[in-house]
């Protein structure tokens, strides 16, 4: 674990944050709207698979995919920002924090869940949904892991500075 | 200010700041996460939608997402409200918070003009193009809560504005 925390220690990213001291404020502020973006875009899809909105057409629906894939990759981003490039604490108190841990693992399920949905070919089911169409049971399942997922990696996020204090709420 | 500090030190406030609980100040600020991601998330997406992304996706059914809307609108109204009374004499005191509370009121407006400007005529919705009102409403809508953000973070950050937080 230590030698992993060494690798993603980055010295540039480091200085970088280092150089002013609005670089790491604004980088959590594109972390929220980056956040905003695709609970926004991903979000809409999952519930209208839920059946909100149904006069909406999926396969137009996942038009606004794109805006929730642009709010992840700032995320991302933001989010190697923190963990690589703080200058006060070293990557591997991140890889140690159990809310991070989580919050990485609730992501990965969340990716898997996306590949589940378009591989499985639920995709190509949804999409042809025409307005006023319930959506079947599979994708709704998808959907509502997805929902699930997401809300998870906002809540284990924002308990990141608080980790010790998930051990006594569970 | 005293009474601020009252607030502050009231049972609510300081059960908010002590507890170990998971509907004190961690959960508060968890739902108040949530209910910003839904807000601003799904406001975004329907003005994202006014000024022509995803142009196929009709805009009369996107009228059902608004009870949602308000409803994290008022978690985050509530989960708000106790979090600023255990924290009123810092908060009540911060010009930085009064500019987030500002922008919070402008995207509630801005959220209003748009619905009703979008959806409130029948005909008007069976084109898929909205009009220029609604395009500037819809921008204002970005711009509003895109503030709320910013200022949101910038509350803990009075040092950047020269704010002495020594009391």
């Amino acid at each position: 674990m230590e030698s992993l925390g060494m690798l993603l220690d980055s010295p540039m990213l480091k200085s970088f944050v280092s150089w002013s001291s609005w670089v790491w404020p604004v980088c959590e502020i594109v972390h929220f709207v980056g956040m905003a973006l695709l609970l926004g875009a991903v979000g809409l899809l999952d519930l209208r698979l839920l059946g909100v909105a149904k006069g909406l057409p999926v396969a137009q629906v996942q038009r606004l995919i794109p805006m929730g894939v642009l709010g992840y990759v700032l995320s991302v981003m933001t989010g190697i920002v923190f963990v690589s490039g703080d200058p006060f604490f070293p990557a591997v108190d991140k890889l140690n924090n159990l809310a991070f841990e989580l919050k990485m693992l609730f992501m990965l399920l969340a990716g898997l869940n996306v590949l589940a949905f378009y591989l499985t070919g639920v995709a190509r089911v949804a999409n042809a949904l025409a307005p006023g169409h319930d959506a079947p049971l599979s994708a709704k399942v998808i959907a509502g892991t997805s929902l699930f997922l997401w809300i998870g990696v906002i809540y284990f996020g924002r308990m990141i500075m608080y980790a010790d204090v998930l051990y006594t709420q569970f | 200010m005293e009474f601020l500090t009252w607030l502050e030190n009231s049972g609510l406030g300081t059960w908010v700041r002590e507890s170990p609980s998971v509907w004190a100040y961690t959960g508060l600020i968890s739902f108040h996460a949530f209910g910003l991601a839904f807000v601003v998330g799904l406001s975004w997406m329907i003005a994202l939608r006014v000024l022509g992304v995803a142009p196929g996706l009709p805009l009369a059914p996107m009228e059902k997402f608004f009870p949602l809307i308000w409803f994290a609108f008022w978690v985050n109204a509530a989960s708000g409200a106790v979090l600023l009374i255990s924290n009123a004499a810092k908060d009540l005191t911060n010009p930085v918070f009064f500019t987030k509370i500002a922008f919070v009121v402008f995207g509630v407006v801005t959220l209003r003009l748009l619905k009703n400007e979008v959806f409130r005529d029948p005909a008007g919705l069976k084109t898929t193009a909205a009009t220029t009102k609604a395009k500037i409403v819809a921008v204002a809508l970005l711009a509003s809560w895109a503030g709320a953000i910013v200022a949101g973070r910038l509350v803990e950050y009075p040092v950047l504005f020269g704010l002495d937080r020594l009391r």
